[in-house]
C-alpha cells in the first residue's frame, strides 16, 4: 500500500500571497480511513476521492434519548436505519469546480459533511488531500456576547485559521464585510443585524485560503451588492486553483460557476458530468415529474410566407408512457393547412438538444419525396417516425414547410415541441452510440 | 492524522475557546472577575460557621484547612459539569464544521483552571499573611513543587473525566441531570469539610477508594499541613490520574466520530 497518509504536510504555501499561512498554521489536518491503496495517482492536495460511500442515520420514531429508551431500543424496535448516502464515488481533482443538486433530502448535505469529516461514512471511505474548508453555516460559532472583533478570531481559530493570518487579513476580511459591520466591530454580534451577522460570516469563511472548499448553500446572504461580491471572491478562489465544492438549488449558479455538477438521488449519483448537462438532466426529471413535459412546451419563433400553416404539432410516443426513454420509438405529426397553391412543398423537421446544439435535421427535398400538389383550404396530415437515439436530457423539435426548392419558408415553428429523454446513466453526451465495454486480460503478459 | 498531533495543532483553538468560556461567563455581570474568589469565599464562610465548632480543636485554621480541600473539588466539580453539557451544548457548531472535538471539554477545564489558579492564588497570599503575623507552620513555598504536581494530577484526572461525560452525555442525555446529585456525593464523599483520620478505619478505606481523596491530600500536603504525601498515596494519584486521562480520551475519540449524528 502505498504512503499516503499525510500527503499534505509537504506542500508550502498555497496561498500565493506569501500571507505566512503556511502548514504550521494552517486549517484542521484531518485524515480520514485510508482507503485502499490505489489512490497513489491522486494524491495531489486539492484532491477529494470519495470510495462507495454509505451513510446511514438512526431514525428514532419517537425522541428517544433517554436511558429507558436506549435501554429498551432494541427490543421495542423503535431505532431504524436510514441510508443518506448509497454507494457515492467521486474522484474530483484539484481546481475542480463541482455543484451538488438534487431534490430536498436526497444527501447533498449528507455528502457535503463527510467530505468536511464533519460525518463520518457508515460504510467506504473518504479521503481529503490538503486543507479542507467547509461553509455549511455562516458566523456558526459566533457568540452572542462576544464583540465582532473576538468573534472574527473565535471563529477563524475554529475554522483553523491562525491567530498570525487573521491578524494579516484582518482588515481586508471587514472591509469585506462592509461599512456597517466595520462601525460595529467592537459591539456584541447580537446587536447585529441578520444580514451583517452573515456578512461577517462570510467576511471570515471567504478570506480561508483552503485547497478544497466546500460551501452549502450560503451564497444567498445580504444584498444584491453583497452577493455579487461574494462571487466573484469564489470566482477568485477558482482562479487560484481551488477545488470548490457547491450545494445550490439556485441552477444557473450551479450552470455557471461550475464545470462539473453531480446530480444525486436519493442517496446515489444518477449524473456526473459536465454543469450545464447535468442540469439540464435535473430539470428535465423535476419537469417530468410534475406531469411531463411533452407537449408542454412554450415554442421558439414562428415565421414564414404564409403559404400553409402547420398546427397541431404533437409528439406521439410509443405507449401511454408519456416519458420518452432511450430508443424508443416517436413520431412528430402536425397538420398543414394550405392558404395558397402549393407544388411539392417541403416538410422538414430538425432536432436539437436542449442548449442549441443541432442534432438531426431531414426533409422531404433531400429525401426526394413527392409530397403533392394543394390548393387553398387544402389540410395535409404530415407524420415524421424517428427512432430515439438520444441520452437522457431535454430536446427539442422544429418544424417546418417551404417551396419546392427550399427557398421561401412558408411556415417554420423553431422549438415547437420540446421533450425528455428519460434512461438509465450509463454515457454522456447527447446520442446513444449503443456502445458496450468489455475488458479481458491477455493472457500471458 | 493522529488524534493527539491533532489536538495539538488546535491548540490556538483551544486557547481561544479557553478565553471564550472566561469572557462570556462574566461579560454581563457587574462584579465579573471578581466572583471567581468572591464564591469560594462565600463558600468557605458557611462551611466555617457550620462546621468549625465540629472540629474544635482538631483542625487549626479551618478556614484554611476548607479552602485547600474545596478549591481543588471546585475546580473540578465545575469543570465535570459543565463540560458534561459541552458538546451537545455546542451542537450547532459540531453540525456545521469539522474541528477536533475534544477541544470543547477541554477547553472548559482550562477555563477552570484559571479560576483555580486565581484561587489558590488569593489563598497563598493569605497564608503568607498567617505566616508573618501568627503561625510560621505555612511555610508553602517550599512545597511548591508538591503544589504543582497536585494542579497537574488534578488537572489529568479532572480532563479525562470531561471528556468521558461530555462524550456519554451526547448518547446518554440522562448524564445532564444525574450530574448534580452524583456531584454532592461525591463531595461528602471526598474529606473537604472534614478530616479524614477522625473517620473510622473501614469508612477512611472506603474513602480512599475515591481519587478525588487523594489529590485533595496533595494539596492539603502541600499547603495546609506542609509535609510530604506517602509514596503510595502519590502513586494512587498517578495511577487514577493517567487512567482516567486514557479512558476519557479513548472513549472520546471513539464516540466523536458521531457526534454530528446526535447531537
Ligand atoms: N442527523 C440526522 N438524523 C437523521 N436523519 C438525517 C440526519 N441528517 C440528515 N438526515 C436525513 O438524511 C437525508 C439527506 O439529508 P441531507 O441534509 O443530506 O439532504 P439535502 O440533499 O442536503 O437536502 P436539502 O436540499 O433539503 O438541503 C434526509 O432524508 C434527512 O432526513
Ligand atoms: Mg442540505
Amino acid at each position: 500500500m502505498p504512503d499516503v497518509s499525510h500527503p499534505d504536510r509537504t506542500r508550502d504555501d498555497p496561498s500565493g500571497a506569501g500571507g505566512g499561512f503556511g502548514v504550521a498554521a494552517g486549517l484542521h489536518h484531518r485524515e480520514n480511513e485510508t482507503g485502499r491503496g490505489d489512490l497513489s495517482s491522486g494524491a495531489a492536495p486539492g484532491s477529494v476521492l470519495v470510495d462507495d460511500v454509505w451513510e446511514s442515520f438512526k431514525v428514532y420514531h419517537e425522541r428517544a434519548q433517554g436511558l429507558r429508551d436506549r435501554l429498551f431500543a432494541r427490543r421495542k424496535n423503535v431505532t431504524e436505519e436510514f441510508w443518506a448516502l448509497r454507494g457515492v464515488s467521486l474522484r474530483l481533482d484539484p481546481g475542480d469546480t463541482v455543484g451538488l443538486i438534487g431534490e430536498n433530502g436526497s444527501g447533498k448535505s449528507t455528502l457535503l459533511k463527510c467530505i468536511a469529516g464533519i460525518l463520518r461514512p457508515s460504510r467506504g471511505t473518504v479521503q481529503t488531500y490538503g486543507r479542507t474548508a467547509s461553509m455549511l453555516e455562516l458566523g456558526a460559532g459566533f457568540h452572542p456576547d462576544l464583540t465582532g472583533r473576538e468573534n472574527v478570531y473565535l471563529n477563524s481559530s475554529i475554522l483553523g485559521f491562525s491567530r498570525r493570518y487573521t491578524d494579516q487579513v484582518f482588515d481586508e476580511m471587514v472591509e469585506f464585510a462592509g461599512q456597517q459591520v466595520a462601525e460595529a466591530i467592537d459591539r456584541p454580534v447580537r446587536t447585529y443585524s441578520s444580514g451583517m451577522y452573515l456578512r461577517l460570516g462570510f467576511a471570515v469563511s471567504v478570506h480561508l485560503q483552503p485547497d478544497i472548499l466546500i460551501i452549502d448553500e450560503v451564497l444567498a446572504v445580504g444584498d444584491a451588492k453583497f452577493v455579487k461580491k461574494c462571487y466573484d471572491r469564489i470566482h477568485e478562489l477558482k482562479r487560484r486553483g481551488v477545488t470548490i465544492v457547491v450545494v445550490s438549488h439556485d441552477l444557473e449558479t450551479v450552470a455557471t460557476l461550475c464545470d462539473r455538477a453531480i446530480y444525486l438521488e436519493r442517496g446515489k449519483v444518477v449524473a456526473d458530468g459536465p454543469s450545464v448537462e447535468v442540469v439540464d438532466r435535473y430539470r428535465a426529471d423535476v419537469t417530468a415529474e410534475q406531469g411531463g413535459a411533452v407537449g408542454r412546451w412554450e415554442g421558439g419563433a414562428v415565421y414564414g410566407s404564409g403559404d400553409m400553416t402547420l398546427r397541431d404539432i404533437r409528439l406521439l410516443t410509443g405507449g401511454e408512457r408519456d416519458s420518452i426513454r432511450t430508443g424508443d420509438r416517436i413520431a412528430v405529426k402536425f397538420r398543414a393547412h394550405v392558404n395558397a397553391e402549393v407544388d411539392n412543398p417541403v416538410f422538414g423537421l430538425i432536432v436539437r438538444a436542449n442548449d442549441g446544439t443541432y442534432l438531426y435535421d431531414t426533409n422531404t427535398l433531400w429525401r426526394h419525396q413527392e409530397t403533392g400538389r394543394y390548393a387553398p383550404g387544402d389540410e395535409v396530415e404530415v407524420t415524421f417516425e424517428l427512432r430515439a437515439n438520444l441520452l437522457p436530457g431535454r430536446y427539442t423539435v422544429t418544424v417546418a414547410a417551404s417551396r419546392h426548392d427550399g427557398k421561401v419558408v412558408y411556415d417554420w415553428h423553431s422549438d415547437a415541441l420540446g421533450f425528455d429523454v428519460a434512461g438509465e446513466f450509463v454515457a454522456n453526451g447527447l446520442v446513444e452510440l449503443d456502445g458496450s465495454i468489455s475488458v479481458m486480460p491477455i493472457a500471458g503478459t | 492524522m493522529h488524534p493527539v498531533r491533532e489536538l495539538l495543532d488546535a491548540r490556538e483553538l483551544l486557547r481561544n475557546l479557553t478565553i471564550r468560556e472566561l469572557k462570556v461567563r462574566y461579560k454581563r455581570s457587574a462584579l465579573g472577575f471578581l466572583w471567581t474568589l468572591l464564591n469560594p469565599l462565600l463558600m468557605m464562610a458557611v462551611f466555617t460557621a457550620v462546621f468549625s465548632t465540629f472540629f474544635k480543636g482538631m483542625l487549626s485554621w479551618f478556614p484554611i484547612y476548607f479552602l485547600t480541600g474545596y478549591l481543588p473539588f471546585a475546580f473540578f466539580q465545575a469543570s465535570a459539569t459543565v463540560a458534561t453539557g459541552s458538546i451537545v451544548g455546542n451542537g450547532n457548531l459540531i453540525r456545521k464544521v469539522y474541528f477536533p472535538r475534544s477541544v470543547l471539554p477541554l477547553s472548559v477545564v482550562l477555563a477552570q483552571l484559571v479560576h483555580l489558579l486565581l484561587g489558590l492564588g488569593v489563598l497563598v497570599v493569605a497564608e503568607t499573611i498567617i505566616y508573618i503575623g501568627w503561625d510560621r507552620s505555612f511555610d508553602w513555598w517550599w512545597y511548591l513543587p508538591l503544589l504543582v504536581v497536585a494542579i497537574a494530577l488534578l488537572t489529568i484526572f479532572t480532563a479525562g473525566l470531561a471528556m468521558l461525560l461530555a462524550a456519554a452525555n451526547t448518547f446518554l442525555r440522562d448524564i445532564q441531570e444525574f450530574t448534580t446529585v452524583a456531584f454532592l456525593m461525591w463531595f461528602y464523599a471526598t474529606p473537604v469539610i472534614y478530616p479524614l483520620d477522625q473517620l473510622p478505619g473501614w469508612v477512611q478505606t472506603l474513602i480512599k477508594l475515591n481519587p478525588m481523596t487523594h489529590f485533595v491530600e496533595f494539596f492539603r500536603d502541600s499547603l495546609y499541613s506542609t509535609s510530604l504525601p506517602t509514596w503510595s498515596t502519590l502513586m494512587a494519584g498517578v495511577g487514577s490520574a493517567l487512567g482516567m486521562f486514557v479512558l476519557g480520551w479513548l472513549t472520546f475519540s471513539r464516540l466523536s466520530r458521531d457526534f454530528a449524528k446526535e447531537v
